[in-house]
C-alpha cells in the first residue's frame, strides 16, 4: 500500500526562441511512507514546474530533459519514470486556486466520480456511492446533496476540500499539495491543513506540500527543502532546517518571516530580487544578494548539493563556517 | 502538402509579423493598382468590341473578354478602384458615429448609456443585411446609398467595442488623474480614452473592411449597388453568370479579386491582433 | 428548475425590441418618396377607392395615430395587400417562406458539423499540418464571396459535371435536400470560416485549462478530458457566435436564393424591390427581425442548459 518516491536529478528544459531555459535543475527528494515534505521557496524557483513534471502535466513549452522518477510499487520494487501511467495514477496534485481547477460546467460530484469510474471502471451510481463517501472523509457535510452541486455554489475551502477528494479517488500513494491554502481565508487554511494531516495520519499516504509560508512548514511538514532559482539549496528535517539553517538563503527566508521579526524593528529582507531564468548568474545562484559570499563562491558552475550529514545536504561552500555560527550570525 | 510544410517552415501562419507583412504588401499592392488604373490597364474597360467577344484567356486578354468584347482583366482592375473605395469609404462613417456613441455610453453611463443601449439591441436585432437592402430600396439603388446606409447600420458594432473598453478605461488611474488636473470630458474621452481603444477598433476596422468589401460587391451583384457600366466585381461575376457553361473567366477572375483583396485585410487584421494580443 | 424561470420572463424583455423592430418598419414604408395610397393600390386605383383607403390606415390622421393604427393593423393580421401578386402580403410571404427555412436548417446542420469537425482536428493538432490547413482555409474563406462561390460550383457540379440541377427547390424532402445541396455548401463554405477560427481558439484554450490540466493529473485521457471538459467549455462561446452570425446567415440566404433560383423570401424580397412592392418588402423584413429575435432567444436558453452560471 504504502510507497516510497525517489525523484534524482530531474531536470526540465523550455526551449526559447532565445536557447533553453531550464526552470527546474538537478531536482532530487526522496520521500518516505507517510512523510510530509514541505517544498519551499520565492515564486519562479521552480517548486510548481518541478512538481508538474513529477505528475507529468508540465505545459506544452516544456518538458522533462533529464532525470528519473521512481516510486515503489506494492513489492517496494521501483518503477521507472518512462511509466508515465503509473506516476499519473500514484501520484495526485491539488492546486493553489481551486476555482480554476475545477469545470465549471460539471457538478462537483461527477469530477469527483470521474477519476472513480476511470480507474476502478466503477458504474455510474457505484461511483457516485464512492463519491460521496470521498465527500465525508474531507469534510464536506451534507454531501448526498452536494454531489449535484456546480463549482460556482461552493465557497474557496470547499471547492479545495473537493480537489482533495477528487485526487484521493485516484488512489494515491502521494499527494502534491500546490500552495493550497495561499488563496482561502486563514481560518479555512488552517482546517484545510488540518485535513491533510488528518488524511497521512488514517491512510498512511505521502504529501509533498509547496509553499513560501515557514510558519505552515513548521506546522505541517517533515521534512524540507528550499529552492532558490531553480536548484535546491538546502535539504533537511523541518526542526534543524529552521533552527539552523546551513545556508544563507534559508538564512534569509526564516529571518524575514513575521513571526520571527522583533517587535522594534523593521521586518528584515533578502536585499535584491531572484535572478531571470535566461539570465543566470555563473557560480552560486545567491551570490549577488549573499552576505557571505567569498571569492571562491564565483566558481563557473553553481556548488553542487552535497550530503552533509545522513539526513542533511547542502549547497552552500561556507556550510561548516555557518554552522559554528549558529542562528543568529549577527 | 510539401508546400503546406514549406509554409510552416517559412513561418507563414506560424509568425505573425509574416502575416502582418503580408497582409500590408498585398494591400498596398491593391491600392497601387486602383490609382494607376489607368496606366496600368491594358484596353479600356468599357469599350466594346463585337469583334471580339467572350475570347478564352489569351497572350492579349489575359482575364479572355466578356460578352461585349470588354477586356476582362482591364475591367478586374479598374473595378479595384470602386470596390476598394466601398470598403474603405464604408467604414468611414460607421467608425465616426459608433466611436462618439460608444464613448458617449461608456464614459456617461446612466441614461444615457442604457438609451444607447436599447437603441443598440434593436438595430442587432434587426439583420444587418435585410436592413441594408431595406434601406437601399428606399433611397434607390447606387454607391451614395450604399454609404448611407452602411453609415445608418453599421456603426452599432463600433459602439458595443468602444463602449466596453471605454468603461473598462473609465476607471483607470489616468482617467482620475486627468479628472483632477481638471481636464475637460471631452479631453479626457478623445485624448486619453479613445487612443486606448484605438488597437481592438483597428483590428475591428480590418476585418470590417473585409465584411463592407463582400456586402458592397453582393448588393452590386443584386443589382442594389453600383450599376452598369461602371467596372465593379460584383456586377462583372452577375453579368458572367449568363455565360457560365460558355465563359468560365467572366466570372471566375473577379471572384478572385474579391478573395485576395478580403485575404489582404484579413490578414492585416489577424497580424495586428496577433502582434498587440488583441482578442477579436 | 429553478434558474429556467427565465423562459417565462425573458420574451417579455423582448418587447422593447419588437417595439422598436415595429417603429422601423412604419418609419420605412412612411419613407418611401411618393404618395403610400398608390403604392398601395397602384396607379389605377379611382379617387373613391383611394380615399376608403386614405381612411382605413388613417393616412390623413397624425403620424402617431397612424402609428397606432398600423399597430392594431399588425395585431389584427392584417399586413396590406401586395401590389404585385394581388393578395394580402401574409398570404404571399407564407406561401415562399417554406425554402428558406429548409434552407437554413440544412446550412445550420452542416455548418455545426463542418465545425466541430475542423476545429477539433485542428486544436488536436495544433501547429502541424492539420492545423495550418484549416487555419488557412478559416483565413481566405473569410473573404469568400457566398454569390461568386454559389456560381463556381454550379459550373463545376451541375454544368461540367451534371451531378446536381443548377436551380430550383423541388418537391420532396429529398428532393429538396437534392435541390439546395449546393446553395447549402455555398453558404456554409463562407460562414463555417468564422465558426471555426473561434472554436478552434476556444478549444485551444481550453486545452490549456486549469481544470483540463487538474484532469490530467487525474489520469484522465487526452479523449476523455476533450469530450466531457474541453468541448462542452468551448461550445458556450460558440454558440453565442452561431446565434450572432443567424442574421448574417439570412443575408447570405438572399443572395444565394438569387444565385441558385430558390423559391424563397430572399428572392421574394429582392423581386419585391425591383417591383417596388414595398408592403412585402415591410413584412419581410419584420418576420426575419421576429426570427433573429427567437434564434436569440434560443441561444440564450442553450446557452443556460450548458452553463448553470447562466442566469437570465
Amino acid at each position: 500500500m504504502m510507497s516510497k518516491l525517489i525523484i534524482r536529478d530531474l531536470t526540465v528544459e523550455i526551449v526559447t526562441p532565445s536557447g533553453p531555459i531550464f526552470p527546474v535543475e538537478q531536482f532530487s527528494l526522496s520521500v518516505e511512507p507517510g512523510e510530509i515534505v514541505g517544498l519551499v521557496g520565492e515564486s519562479g524557483s521552480g517548486k510548481t514546474m518541478a512538481m508538474r513534471a513529477v505528475v507529468g502535466i508540465l505545459p506544452r513549452s516544456a518538458h522533462i530533459a533529464s532525470g528519473e522518477i521512481l516510486l515503489s510499487d506494492a513489492d517496494n520494487a521501483f518503477v521507472p519514470s518512462s511509466q508515465q501511467s503509473h506516476l499519473r495514477h500514484n501520484i495526485a496534485m491539488i492546486f493553489q486556486n481551486p476555482t480554476s481547477y475545477l469545470d465549471p460546467l460539471m457538478s462537483v460530484g461527477k469530477q469527483v466520480a470521474e477519476p472513480l469510474r476511470l480507474h476502478q471502471g466503477l458504474t455510474r451510481k457505484e461511483a457516485r456511492t464512492e463519491a460521496i463517501e470521498l465527500f465525508r472523509k474531507v469534510g464536506i457535510h451534507d454531501a448526498e446533496r452536494q454531489f449535484d452541486v456546480y463549482p460556482h455554489h461552493f465557497s474557496g475551502g470547499m471547492k479545495q476540500r473537493v480537489l482533495i477528494a477528487a485526487a484521493l479517488a485516484c488512489n494515491p500513494k502521494v499527494l502534491i499539495a500546490d500552495e493550497p491554502t495561499t488563496a482561502l481565508d486563514v481560518t479555512i487554511q488552517k482546517q484545510i491543513l488540518e485535513l491533510l494531516c488528518r488524511l497521512r495520519d488514517e491512510t498512511g499516504i505521502s504529501i509533498i506540500f509547496i509553499t513560501h509560508d515557514l510558519g505552515v512548514v513548521s506546522q505541517l511538514c517533515d521534512t524540507v527543502s528550499v529552492l532558490y532559482a531553480a536548484r535546491i539549496v538546502e535539504s533537511a528535517s523541518t526542526i534543524e532546517l529552521l533552527n539552523a539553517p546551513l545556508h544563507p538563503y534559508s538564512l534569509g527566508l526564516i529571518r524575514s518571516q513575521p513571526e520571527s521579526a522583533q517587535r522594534d524593528r523593521p521586518l528584515p529582507s533578502i536585499p535584491g530580487q531572484p535572478p531571470a531564468l535566461n539570465a543566470m548568474p555563473s557560480g552560486c545562484r545567491f551570490l549577488p544578494r549573499c552576505e557571505f559570499a567569498i571569492q571562491a563562491c564565483k566558481q563557473p558552475s553553481p556548488p553542487p548539493l552535497v550530503q552533509t550529514s545522513a539526513v542533511r545536504s547542502n549547497a552552500c561552500l561556507r556550510w561548516r563556517e555557518l554552522q559554528t555560527l549558529g542562528l543568529n550570525y549577527d | 502538402m510539401r508546400a503546406a510544410r514549406l509554409l510552416l517552415s517559412v513561418g507563414f501562419l506560424k509568425n505573425n509579423n509574416l502575416t502582418l507583412v503580408l497582409g500590408i504588401f498585398l494591400s498596398v499592392c491593391w491600392v497601387v493598382i486602383a490609382i494607376f488604373a489607368p496606366w496600368i490597364a491594358p484596353y479600356d474597360p468599357i469599350a466594346q468590341d463585337v469583334a471580339r467577344t467572350l475570347q478564352p484567356p489569351s497572350f492579349a486578354h489575359p482575364f479572355g473578354t466578356d460578352n461585349f468584347g470588354r477586356d476582362v482583366l482591364s475591367r478586374v482592375i479598374w473595378g479595384s478602384r470602386v470596390d476598394l473605395a466601398m470598403g474603405l469609404g464604408g467604414v468611414f462613417a460607421p467608425i465616426i458615429i459608433g466611436c462618439t456613441i460608444g464613448l458617449l455610453a461608456g464614459y456617461f453611463g446612466g441614461i444615457i448609456d442604457t438609451l444607447l443601449m436599447r437603441f443598440l439591441d434593436i438595430t442587432i436585432s434587426f439583420p444587418f443585411f435585410i436592413l441594408m437592402i431595406a434601406i437601399i430600396s428606399i433611397l434607390g439603388p447606387g454607391l451614395m446609398s450604399f454609404f448611407i446606409a452602411l453609415a445608418l447600420v453599421g456603426w452599432v458594432s463600433y459602439a458595443r467595442l468602444v463602449r466596453s473598453r471605454t468603461l473598462v478605461l473609465r476607471h483607470s488611474d489616468f482617467v482620475a488623474a486627468g479628472q483632477i488636473l481638471g481636464f475637460s470630458s471631452i479631453r479626457i474621452m478623445f485624448r486619453h480614452v479613445l487612443p486606448n481603444a484605438a488597437l481592438p477598433v483597428l483590428v475591428f476596422i480590418m476585418s470590417d473592411v473585409v465584411l463592407t468589401i463582400l456586402l458592397g460587391s453582393s448588393l452590386s451583384y443584386l443589382g442594389l449597388g453600383v450599376q452598369p457600366p461602371l467596372a465593379e466585381w460584383g456586377i462583372m461575376i452577375a453579368e458572367g453568370q449568363n455565360f457560365i457553361s460558355t465563359a468560365w473567366w467572366i466570372t471566375l477572375f473577379p471572384g478572385l479579386a474579391i478573395v485576395i483583396l478580403a485575404l489582404s485585410f484579413s490578414l492585416i487584421a489577424d497580424g495586428l491582433a496577433a502582434q498587440y494580443k488583441v482578442s477579436e | 428548475m429553478e434558474r429556467f424561470k427565465f423562459i417565462l420572463f425573458r420574451p417579455l424583455q423582448l418587447l422593447p425590441v419588437l417595439f422598436g423592430v415595429s417603429v422601423i418598419s412604419f418609419v420605412m414604408v412612411r419613407s418611401i418618396p411618393g404618395d403610400p395610397v398608390r403604392l398601395l393600390l397602384g396607379t389605377r386605383a379611382t379617387p373613391e377607392v383611394a380615399a376608403k383607403i386614405r381612411a382605413q390606415y388613417g393616412l390623413d390622421e397624425p403620424l402617431m395615430t397612424q402609428y397606432l393604427l398600423f399597430l392594431k393593423n399588425l395585431f389584427q393580421g392584417d399586413f396590406g395587400r401586395s401590389i404585385v401578386y394581388k393578395t394580402s402580403t401574409f398570404n404571399v410571404v407564407a406561401e415562399r417562406i417554406g425554402p428558406t427555412v429548409f434552407l437554413l436548417a440544412y446550412v445550420l446542420v452542416m455548418a455545426i458539423l463542418i465545425t466541430l469537425i475542423l476545429s477539433t482536428w485542428a486544436a488536436r493538432r495544433q501547429g502541424r499540418l492539420p492545423d495550418v490547413i484549416v487555419r488557412s482555409y478559416s483565413m481566405v474563406g473569410l473573404g469568400l464571396p457566398t454569390f461568386w462561390l454559389g456560381i463556381i460550383l454550379i459550373m463545376q457540379f451541375s454544368i461540367a459535371l451534371n451531378w446536381f440541377p443548377t436551380s430550383g427547390y423541388g418537391e420532396s424532402v429529398a428532393e429538396n435536400l437534392y435541390y439546395l445541396f449546393l446553395p447549402a455548401v455555398s453558404i456554409t463554405l463562407a460562414l463555417s470560416p468564422v465558426l471555426i477560427r473561434n472554436l478552434r481558439a476556444s478549444l485551444i484554450s481550453e486545452m490549456e485549462s486549469d481544470y483540463a490540466t487538474a484532469a490530467r493529473s487525474r489520469g484522465m485521457s487526452e479523449n476523455g478530458i476533450y469530450f466531457s471538459h474541453v468541448l462542452p467549455n468551448s461550445l458556450v462561446p460558440a454558440i453565442t457566435l452561431l446565434g450572432i452570425n443567424f442574421a448574417w446567415l439570412i443575408g447570405g440566404t438572399v443572395v444565394v436564393e438569387q444565385v441558385f433560383s430558390v423559391p424563397g423570401i430572399g428572392q421574394l424580397m429582392i423581386s419585391s424591390i425591383f417591383a417596388r412592392d414595398y408592403l412585402v418588402v415591410q413584412l419581410i423584413t419584420l418576420v426575419v427581425a421576429i426570427a433573429v429575435i427567437a434564434v436569440n432567444f434560443i441561444v440564450d436558453v442553450l446557452t443556460a442548459v450548458i452553463d448553470p452560471r447562466v442566469h437570465l
